[in-house]
């Protein structure tokens, strides 16, 4: 059976985000925030949310590596590591932890348990800035993230498959992704396919947000129709999730992908792509 | 030494002697917690002094303090600061055994087992009796949250000459219960080749109770061992009372029939 490897530090998982860094992710959504903005929010939400779960009394276990490719940056593609890990491509999670690039401090109300409020203060670790910049290189940046997997996978060949969770707002300038998006769905572990995400944010005027379709109908033009197609069917634990943790009924085919998504499809995305894989 | 990422405990073999009930408890520190290794220690070494009082929310919020002030919050990184505010969480099993009466009564949060094994079969199993019914996901007690209400499971049953209980955390007691027509107890019952003989006990006191209780019968003992999940190349720094058990769990978790997460055995034979 596919998919239920064990995730140890024998075994780790992986998870590479691939990050539309283009000049329209300048562009706000209904929040007032740019989408550059709210995906390194996001992005840097699920890096603490992944240390948290590794940490322990002794220490970070390494259970997962993660990467994160940019692409428009400079016209080009890159790690979008900065500081310590620049450069880096997959880094083990306990490296993460210890290399933000800084720790910013908030208060926020929570629950009191008393029906009430109380206000505590939470860390926000940063790894990510946002940056908005030139042109989307999309199809460079899937040759890197190709070429990241392969290299994961000849040496990790009985991990729990690679996710690779991709955020852009546009299309691509550099020629059609299809052919390299396929290639990395095709590669595999000894437990199963790689699996992909694809989150398109909304541009402004488009305010219906697809969620996890399980076909494409509804879906309104060819872009949007190529990056469901290549858009994994999601497993039966991220099914269980969507439904126990964000109260979404999906049916078996619904698939890893997000079309006109706001901040909160990103973050339901984002959640259901990285919980999924529980260390033992 | 164990390792230091077994997050099993048991009560320590020697706050055993001497008490008027023989009480022992083992307990498993939830993976995604931090410092649930400390907080199934405090559960366990509390069973052994307090017997069922543990399970009381008053202890619970005791130990829930000592467990706090025994971390060195200052000086926690930012992650395990995080960590520390989400509390820490374990399974438990307690165990008393009345030899004077004969009888033993069992408490439980979550999948920790102890199995009443009579004429070589499974008479009981407490608070799981099926192999299909441990999850990923079973009710733990919480240092922020005590234990969930209603959730406490309670056991109490005689004991005969020659009966075996089998207190085991949850991989080994699924693994059990789904061999349990092979009698696969048998095996943790030989002594040969044993690798380390300080976690197994005749207890003075046991005798004592036993005698009384039981004047012909000699054959009775505890023996505890352990298993740690095997994540790195820490094999030598695993503890087992002996071979057998070292090399029936390596085998089973080779073949996907053992879940690889830390085992705590104890047998108890009267």
């Amino acid at each position: 059976m596919s998919y239920t490897a064990e995730i140890s530090r024998n075994n780790p998982g992986c998870f590479l985000f691939v990050i539309d860094q283009s000049g329209s992710m300048a562009d706000s959504l209904a929040s007032g925030k740019s989408k550059a903005n709210m995906v390194a929010d996001s992005v840097n939400r699920i890096l603490q949310s992944l240390v948290i779960r590794c940490s322990k009394s002794e220490g970070i276990r390494d259970y997962f590596f993660a990467g994160i490719i940019g692409y428009g940056q400079g016209g080009g593609v890159v790690s979008a590591f900065e500081g310590s890990l620049s450069g880096k491509e997959l880094v083990p999670i306990s490296e993460i932890a210890q290399n933000p690039l800084e720790i910013l401090e908030k208060e926020i109300s929570v629950d009191d348990g008393s029906g009430g409020t109380t206000n505590q203060r939470v860390k926000f670790p940063i790894w990510l800035n946002p940056i908005a910049d030139q042109q989307t290189p999309m199809r460079e940046a899937f040759g890197l993230a190709n070429k990241i997997v392969t290299n994961w996978l000849n040496q990790n060949h009985n991990c729990f498959p690679p996710i690779v969770i991709h955020i852009t707002d546009g299309e691509s300038t550099d020629g059609d992704p299809s052919q390299e998006m396929k290639a990395l769905m095709s590669q595999t572990s000894a437990d199963g396919n790689v699996l992909l995400f694809n989150v398109h944010l909304s541009s402004g005027g488009h305010t219906n947000v697809i969620s996890f379709p399980g076909n494409q109908e509804g879906l309104p033009d060819d872009y949007a129709k190529m990056l469901f197609s290549n858009s994994s069917a999601l497993i039966p634990n991220m099914i269980g999730i969507a439904k126990e943790d964000h109260g979404i009924n999906l049916s078996a085919g619904a698939r890893g992908f997000v079309f006109n998504g706001d901040l909160s499809s990103l973050v339901t995305a984002l959640d259901i792509g990285t919980r999924a894989s529980n260390p033992r | 030494m164990l390792p230091d990422d077994f997050e099993d405990a048991f009560t320590p073999l020697d706050d055993i002697q001497g008490v008027s009930k023989m009480r022992f408890a083992i307990a498993d520190g939830a993976t995604e917690s931090s410092f649930s290794k400390e907080w199934a220690q405090l559960l366990t070494r509390k069973f052994g002094s307090s017997g069922f009082d543990v399970f009381s929310q008053e202890i619970l919020a005791e130990l829930s303090t000592t467990w706090e002030e025994g971390l060195n919050k200052e000086n926690l990184s930012w992650y395990n600061q995080e960590k520390f505010t989400m509390g820490s969480h374990a399974s438990l099993l307690g165990v008393e055994i009345d030899l004077s009466l004969g009888t033993y009564s069992a408490k439980a949060v979550g999948d920790c087992c102890v199995m009443l094994v009579r004429d070589g079969q499974i008479i009981n199993s407490f608070p799981i009796e099926n192999t299909e019914d441990f999850s990923n996901h079973p009710v733990l007690i919480g240092t922020r949250d005590g234990t969930p209400q209603g959730e406490t499971r309670e056991l109490f049953g005689k004991l005969n000459v020659g009966d075996l209980l089998v207190l085991a955390s949850d991989a080994l007691a699924a693994w059990i219960l789904a061999n349990k027509d092979t009698r696969p107890w048998k095996n943790f019952l030989d002594d040969s080749g044993r690798k380390d003989g300080t976690l197994l006990k005749n207890f003075e006191f046991l005798k004592k109770l036993h005698d009384k209780k039981f004047p012909d019968h000699q054959n009775y003992f505890l023996k505890l061992a352990l298993g740690d999940k095997h994540e790195q190349d820490n094999a030598n720094q695993w503890l087992y009372t002996n071979w057998v058990f070292h090399n029936i769990v390596v085998r089973e978790r080779e073949v996907g029939r053992l879940k690889n997460d830390d085992s705590t055995l104890c047998l108890i034979q009267f």
